[in-house]
């Protein structure tokens, strides 16, 4: 596995250092010449919830549910995954009203309620995708495929960096939790220079990033960089105008500044225990805590003008994927995650960075109104809820609506390319005009669809 | 400029300006019609009030105001818009006008806008001109579809000026610019460069010095011969390829699944490109290199079939439930890389609607759909007929032998049974108490679905407590079992028992939806593929020798299809013509063993996944039925298959060389159907047949009657008049050794079978590889607006219309005749799209500089009739690619210095005109190998299976997983193995520069490299030392400054405090630096 250790420095790029296009003029649309909107949002935050959470058991009550437990749907069931429908399933978790806008919130997310009137529900999400990996890719590149870049580097890409000390794009990881399904790829930067990659910062190792350290002492490696700098001097003017060649050399030193920043980054002693025991740190519950320190980690990176940062689950490729144990394993997921999210909505509200930061709650898809053998459910690609909060969303919304099982979005359905319109809206971007030229077309985050979602901005 | 444009203008009004006039017909009037005319006209569409159809509304404008003020460019809204400035942005739908047009508009204004268009159009003129008709003879005169023409390069100038094709084009350029090319690179930087752009690795010192030494006037034409001789030539340059072709060894999505064999393809690439195979070969290969009639063949093998590996490189869903959207997009992606790859066009465009730019129509498309789609992702067997029959006539001719013998001593040995029977006491009933724990049933299914055959009398008695009727020993079990009085009853229920199995038999043929009975002249509509199937349906009584152990026969068969006849090595894959699903339910009647399968397909794809997906393995060899449940997918297109294990295109479990099916007979049915059983009848018959009205009257006289019905059956097999059930029967008994089956007990055919094993150990293994195999052949429909839920109307399969818009005729195969159509002599794409593609690879960047595109939306040629004489030269030279590359890198063009003039910086910053040579960064798999090769650690095995990052190979070996992509080399921009690359892009990262200072692997080649330093030249002192290793890494020895700082450095290493100062340190510390130095990874 030497090799494959390099995983995860992916990317760590920087303003200035702008791609060398191998054969010609620079392919890029310039994003200056992008029509900007007021920005709302300068950074996201992205809770993504892999494997599928159910939302008639989270967001989307339906008494119906519980009024016809255990007969048959009565409308006509689309082709699902395992063939292997049941019933109908009403969920065994109870819904609350919270707040003053009342939205409700079921028994599995008692913390995020309290935040209820933060919240901008979308309970009319659709997708195309209706397995993991191929929802994954869609969900984060719009294509549900490897190739395309992800959410994030558009962003980075769309926006630049404002520190360029670190990444534009970060992903968080705890434990040794893989991938979700599709492997890293969905986090990749596609054709966009690669620079806009998503960049892995492991939140709970000593070596956040690969080969962020050196093998011996910082003085050693600045007396290295010293002496391959005094070598390249000589290239440089044996080339006498080579300005790749240049940049290239910059980078040891942006690299070498990154060994100082990193470290600190993710050195948690100043902040304050209340901060720490808001977030769950402090929780009995490994996952819990590790999950709580991505989100610390998150309010810190966006502190630093990273632009797009992206947490991950734990709990395995596919956590929230029940097709059998929903109640028990939902509850679990449920869990590890509440307390942590709530802490980061809190924490930035009370720091006055949640105006400024745009927090984005989603898995791929949801789950069906109706069993998958006698506790799970299958996937639903017709209908599901994510929800928004903070930066420029009108907060204790709920918009759209599925039909009164819960299985297809019937008021308002909205795609992904919808969300993504709107997060870029909301950082002053027009989705249209964010665009690459690849293979003859100038491609978008939004293929050839996406419309803002309005109603949910404030 | 603008001022004398201006001044012309003046001169007069429209029509004074001729040139000005037939400027607009170049130039503006095509853009007008084509991108603005549809929402700005005078007769159905006049978006905010303008109409930019003829000169009055153009000038006068729209609700905003004059879009056009002649001679005033800053004026003209309908320059603002098209250069996207004041919130106006136009054209709305994708694709901005390029720098160039919006170039061409501002001067046309600026000259006054001249426009000849003194009335609207007509609505039928409009209609005319937006007819696809219109825009395709418009959009046809872009210069990639126009005819390679022969334009005699510029004379040479000057008295040491070139004679070299390429640079009479070049320098003419350069003198044109008033520029001076730059002077001949050094000597030691043309052999590294020239080493890399050959074979990807840098010049071992030796041949650096050679070169050096070698003063005669040929000694660089000898060492560009002797690197494209090299075998790293093909390693390197079938990495570019690879490029093109999306390479990768897995579909992606969940789970992943190598596609196997796919290294195969590349190994195809090396070996091809290192034996200069013509690329008018290699493409038609690539298309139908399966189908063509002579194929390239090596070892035995179809070198030819493995071109069309590429089609498998496509990547997969996961248990897709739109099954249809799946094979969509399947098929795009193929359409996608095919057309960007041989003729640099992004036909996949025109998926949804009619090419928003190029020449390209939805219908050309749904045309070449109807070409892939015909086919279903496969393994295909690559061997020979010659190596597939190889001892077949022969193992053959001794089984025929065999026969004669066995029957003569079966004939013999039958009439022992009688008194072997009478003499067995039936064992008792054993009972098996239902299971519980998984681990029990698991076994319980295990044994329902490969039972334990067992050998001798009394354990075929017993088994007939499992297995009931479908045992020939049922009636002998049941009447040995019943009290002497009660056996004429006994008889004549299980006679009646038998009669109702024989007449559920003779119903099941009426009874489905559709049934094909392999046995007949249904098997004609099936495909069959793989080195067991060369023959069509055995007829009843063929068997199986086992090639290993003390029994000799398997099994004796009734007719059908079997894989397995002459060897179990012999492979299978067969294939049900394509059928739309309407049953809810597929059954299949077959046995097997080693994991051999069987699953229906549906819409070509390959994967079986979850429970929609189903297969079925094939581990008894006994026939069973087994059932799929398909009601989910009625309306789809499907196909059913059956392939010993290997020979799936994606695999779940194989197990060794040896596995074989047999198949009778497939029925689709519906749930409300009885699901055909395995009837006793079907085995049973001799006994009852035999005894026909007459019970037998007690023990003896059924034992009379198995022995003579087994005699009758060897007869009728000796004289090959066997019927279905005899051969059954007979199987049975010598399958369970009832009849003399062991070495031991048959010395009469020893010798024979020790024969027929010694030659049946020579049939060769066949050696698959990624294909193709026929779906049966379609016309695709067209989607509408690539919706493929609204088809209309069946497109025939076709070529492009801007080449040859003739259908193919059903006789012809479709990729055959587009394989022809590639390469035709009036398709211009093909060579020019190949010329440049090498020029990007020998120079850095291409003629075209985007190599994928020649469409619309790419660049234009710098060099238009250069690349044309290089076309023309490459067809003439019999498509070459050696004496192509040969042909630029001896060029004086190629061996320039780095260093451009001083004016060539200002007046051509891009170097477009190549005056001096570009300095690129190494790819990041040259990169890799060059650490390996100066660190002694390259291991210079070619071919074979994939390799991990880890292993010190060279990286084209590297394994392609999609979900798990090798970091280092995406890092140094690898591409994603999802879209034709053929330039790749060149990024400065961070990441870059930390990987070469920390990554484990760059310092483990820096501690080996430090390690041969100390060993090899031990003796040396450090000068001596450094001086080699910057020979080794930069093909040059250190100037006196960088050893004096070297040594410098060296020191302080050395010098440093704690453990770390050993002497091994300073080198391993100096050899990572020469790592990070970025000569080390750029080229001059």
């Amino acid at each position: 596995m030497l090799c494959r250790t390099s995983t995860g420095f992916g990317a760590l790029a920087l303003a200035g250092l702008l791609p060398v296009s191998a054969g010609g003029k620079a392919s890029s649309t310039p994003v200056d010449a992008a029509r900007r909107f007021r920005a709302r949002a300068k950074n996201v935050i992205f809770c993504y919830m892999q494997g599928g959470v159910s939302h008639v058991d989270s967001f989307d009550p339906k008494p119906r549910l519980d009024k016809e437990a255990g007969e048959p749907m009565p409308v006509k069931i689309e082709r699902t995954m395992f063939n292997e429908n049941g019933n109908i399933f009403p969920s065994p978790f109870e819904f609350r009203r919270y707040g003053e806008s009342g939205i409700p919130v079921s028994s599995m997310f008692p913390h995020v309620a309290t935040c209820a009137d933060d919240l901008a529900i979308v309970r009319s999400m659709t997708t195309k995708a209706n397995e993991h990996a191929q929802g994954n890719y869609a969900f984060h590149t719009g294509f549900p495929f490897i190739g395309h870049p992800s959410a994030g580097a558009w962003v980075s890409y769309g926006l630049g960096t404002e520190n360029e000390n670190l990444p534009g794009f970060v992903v968080l990881r705890s434990g040794d939790s893989p991938a979700p399904h599709g492997g890293v790829g969905m986090f990749g930067g596609g054709y966009l220079p690669s620079q806009h990659q998503a960049s892995f910062i492991e939140a709970d190792k000593k070596h956040a990033i690969a080969n962020i350290f050196p093998a011996g002492s910082r003085r050693l490696q600045r007396e290295r960089i010293d002496f391959i700098r005094s070598i390249d001097a000589g290239f440089i003017e044996s080339l006498q105008a080579a300005d790749p060649v240049e940049a290239a050399v910059r980078n040891y030193e942006t690299a070498y500044a990154m060994q100082s920043e990193v470290p600190e980054l993710c050195d948690l002693s100043g902040e304050t225990h209340a901060t720490k025991q808001l977030y769950g740190l402090d929780s009995p519950d490994e996952k819990t805590a590790a999950y709580a320190r991505q989100c610390l980690l998150a309010r810190r990176l966006v502190e630093r003008g990273v632009r797009f940062v992206e947490l991950t689950c734990l709990g395995g490729p596919n956590t929230w994927d029940q097709h059998g144990e929903l109640e028990k394993r939902h509850g679990e997921n449920a869990f590890w995650v509440d307390q942590p999210i709530a802490g980061l909505l809190k924490d930035l509200k009370s720091r006055g960075l949640l105006d400024e930061t745009l927090v984005v709650w989603s898995g791929e898809f949801g789950r069906t109104p109706f069993h998958q053998g006698s506790d799970g459910r299958d996937h639903n690609p017709f209908g599901f809820s994510l929800w928004l909060a903070g930066g420029g969303v009108r907060g204790g919304t709920i918009h759209g609506a599925t039909d009164e099982y819960g299985y297809r979005a019937i008021e308002n359905p909205h795609t992904v390319y919808d969300l993504w319109a709107t997060v870029l809206y909301l950082l002053g971007v027009d989705h249209v005009d964010l665009t690459y030229r690849y293979g003859g077309r100038d491609v978008r985050l939004t293929d050839v669809h996406g419309s803002v979602i309005n109603e949910i901005i404030a | 400029m603008y001022t004398l444009a201006v001044t012309l203008s003046l001169l007069g009004t429209n029509g004074a300006d001729p040139d000005g006039l037939d400027f607009f017909e170049k130039h503006i009037r095509p853009v007008l019609v084509e991108r603005c005319y549809r929402c700005h006209n005078s007769t159905d569409q006049r978006e905010a009030g303008l109409a930019v159809d003829h000169r009055a509304a153009i000038r006068e404008g729209g609700d905003s105001g004059p879009a056009v003020v002649p001679g005033k460019p800053e004026e003209s809204l309908l320059l603002s818009a098209i250069r996207d400035q004041d919130g106006l942005r136009m054209p709305k739908d994708d694709g901005r006008l390029s720098a160039e047009v919006v170039r061409d508009f501002a001067d046309w204004i600026a000259r006054g806008a001249p426009d000849p268009r003194d009335t609207p159009p007509t609505a039928e003129d409009l209609v005319r001109s937006l007819s696809w008709e219109s825009l395709l003879q418009r959009r046809k005169k872009w210069w990639s579809f126009q005819p390679i023409v022969s334009v005699e390069p510029p004379a040479a100038s000057g008295a040491d000026a070139s004679d070299h094709l390429v640079d009479r084009f070049i320098e003419a350029k350069i003198a044109a610019a008033s520029l001076e090319s730059a002077a001949p690179a050094g000597r030691r930087e043309i052999v590294r460069r020239l080493s890399f752009v050959l074979t990807g690795l840098p010049p071992e010192p030796q041949l650096v010095e050679e070169f050096l030494a070698d003063r005669t006037p040929e000694s660089y034409e000898r060492l560009v011969d002797r690197l494209l001789a090299s075998p790293h030539f093909g390693e390197r340059w079938a990495r570019h390829w690879m490029d093109w072709f999306r390479y990768a060894e897995s579909h992606g999505s969940e789970g992943d699944p190598e596609v196997p064999l796919a290294w195969r393809y590349r190994d195809y690439l090396i070996r091809a490109l290192n034996a200069d195979v013509p690329y008018d070969r290699l493409v038609r290969e690539h298309i139908a290199g399966d189908l063509l009639a002579q194929p390239r063949t090596r070892d035995g093998l179809n070198e030819s079939a493995l071109g069309t590996g590429h089609f498998r490189f496509v990547q997969h869903g996961y248990a897709p439930t739109d099954i249809l959207a799946e094979r969509v997009r399947f098929t795009d992606d193929q359409i996608d890389v095919i057309s960007k790859a041989f003729l640099g066009l992004t036909v996949s465009c025109a998926r949804c609607h009619d090419h928003k730019f190029d020449p390209i129509s939805q219908q050309d498309y749904y045309g070449l759909a109807g070409i892939f789609t015909s086919w279903l992702p496969a393994q295909v067997t690559l061997d020979t007929p010659e190596r597939q029959d190889l001892h077949c006539a022969e193992l053959s001719a001794m089984k025929g032998q065999l026969r004669e013998r066995l029957a003569v001593v079966w004939e013999d040995a039958v009439d022992r049974l009688g008194a072997t029977l009478l003499g067995t006491p039936v064992p008792p009933k054993i009972e098996r108490p239902p299971p519980k724990t998984r681990k029990e049933r698991k076994e319980a299914r295990r044994r329902k679905e490969n039972p334990d055959i067992p050998t001798g009398c009394s354990g075929a008695l017993s088994e007939v407590w499992e297995r009931g009727a479908r045992s020939p020993l049922y009636a002998w079990v049941r009447l040995a079992a019943a009290a002497p009085g009660d056996r004429a009853q006994t008889w004549s229920e299980v006679a009646g028992e038998y009669r109702e199995s024989r007449a559920g038999l003779e119903r099941r043929a009426g009874t489905y939806a559709r049934r094909w009975d392999l046995t007949g002249a249904a098997a004609a509509e099936w495909f069959r593929g793989g080195s067991g199937l060369r023959s069509g349906p055995s007829p009843s009584g063929d068997f199986h020798i086992l090639a290993e152990g003390e029994q000799v026969v398997l099994n004796i068969y009734p007719a059908g299809i079997y894989t397995h006849l002459i060897s179990n090595k012999h492979n299978g894959v067969l294939l049900s013509p394509r059928f739309q699903m309407g049953s809810d339910r597929v059954w299949i009647r077959a046995l097997g063993g080693n994991y051999a399968r069987t699953r229906y397909i549906m819409q070509n794809y390959p994967r079986t996944a979850g429970p929609i997906f189903d297969t079925e393995y094939l581990m008894a060899d006994e026939f069973q039925w087994k059932e799929f449940r398909t009601k989910y997918w009625k309306g789809d297109d499907a196909h059913i298959e059956l392939a010993t294990s290997a020979d799936f295109p994606v695999l779940k479990k194989r197990s060794g060389d040896r596995s074989w099916f047999g198949v009778t007979e497939i029925i689709l049915g519906s749930e409300d159907d009885q699901p055909p059983r395995e009837e006793p009848a079907q085995i049973v018959a001799p006994l009852f047949e035999l005894a026909g009205d007459d019970p037998p009257a007690n023990l003896e006289e059924l034992a009379a009657l198995y022995v003579e019905s087994l005699r009758r059956a060897i007869r009728a097999w000796r004289t090959g008049e066997i019927t279905d059930a005899q051969a059954s029967y007979l199987g049975f008994f010598v399958k369970r050794r009832l009849l003399p089956n062991t070495l031991a007990t048959l010395p009469e055919v020893e010798d024979l079978v020790a024969l027929y094993r010694a030659r049946e150990a020579q049939v060769p293994v066949p050696v698959r590889a990624p294909g193709l195999l026929p779906a049966g052949r379609m016309d695709h429909p067209l989607f509408v607006r690539g919706n493929h839920t609204q088809p209309r109307g069946v497109v025939p399969q076709r070529f492009l219309e801007v080449i040859d818009p003739t259908p193919y005729p059903p006789s012809t195969d479709g990729r055959l005749a587009l394989a022809r159509d590639l390469v035709r002599p009036d398709n211009p794409l093909t060579a020019r799209v190949i010329v440049n593609r090498v020029w990007h690879h020998v120079f850095g960047g291409g003629i075209v500089a985007t190599p994928d595109n020649f469409g619309h939306m790419g660049a234009k040629p710098t060099h238009p009739e250069l690349l044309d004489a290089l076309a023309r030269r490459f067809v003439d030279d019999g498509w070459s690619l050696k004496r192509a590359i040969r042909m630029l890198v001896t060029s004086r063009t190629f061996r320039r210095s780095s260093v451009p003039s001083e004016a060539a910086r200002h007046i051509d910053p891009e170097n477009r005109l190549l005056s001096h040579m570009p300095v690129r960064r190494l790819e990041a798999e040259a990169i890799r190998d060059a650490m390996l090769a100066v660190s002694g650690q390259l291991e210079p095995k070619l071919f074979g299976p994939s390799i991990d990052g880890k292993t010190p190979r060279r990286s084209v070996y590297i394994e392609v997983r999609r979900n798990d992509l090798n970091p280092l080399m995406t890092t140094f921009d690898a591409p994603f193995p999802f879209s034709t690359t053929g330039r790749r892009t060149q990024t400065n990262l961070p990441a870059q520069s930390l990987a070469l200072l920390n990554d484990p692997f760059v310092v483990g080649l820096a501690d080996a490299w430090a390690a041969r330093v100390l060993a090899t030249a031990g003796a040396a002192d450090g000068s001596d030392r450094v001086a080699w290793m910057y020979k080794t890494a930069l093909g040059r020895p250190p100037s006196p400054r960088e050893l004096e700082r070297t040594l410098e450095f060296l020191e302080s290493r050395s010098a440093s405090s704690g453990e770390e100062a050993t002497p091994e340190f300073a080198w391993q510390e100096l050899a990572q630096a020469i790592f990070s130095f970025k000569e080390f990874i750029y080229v001059k």
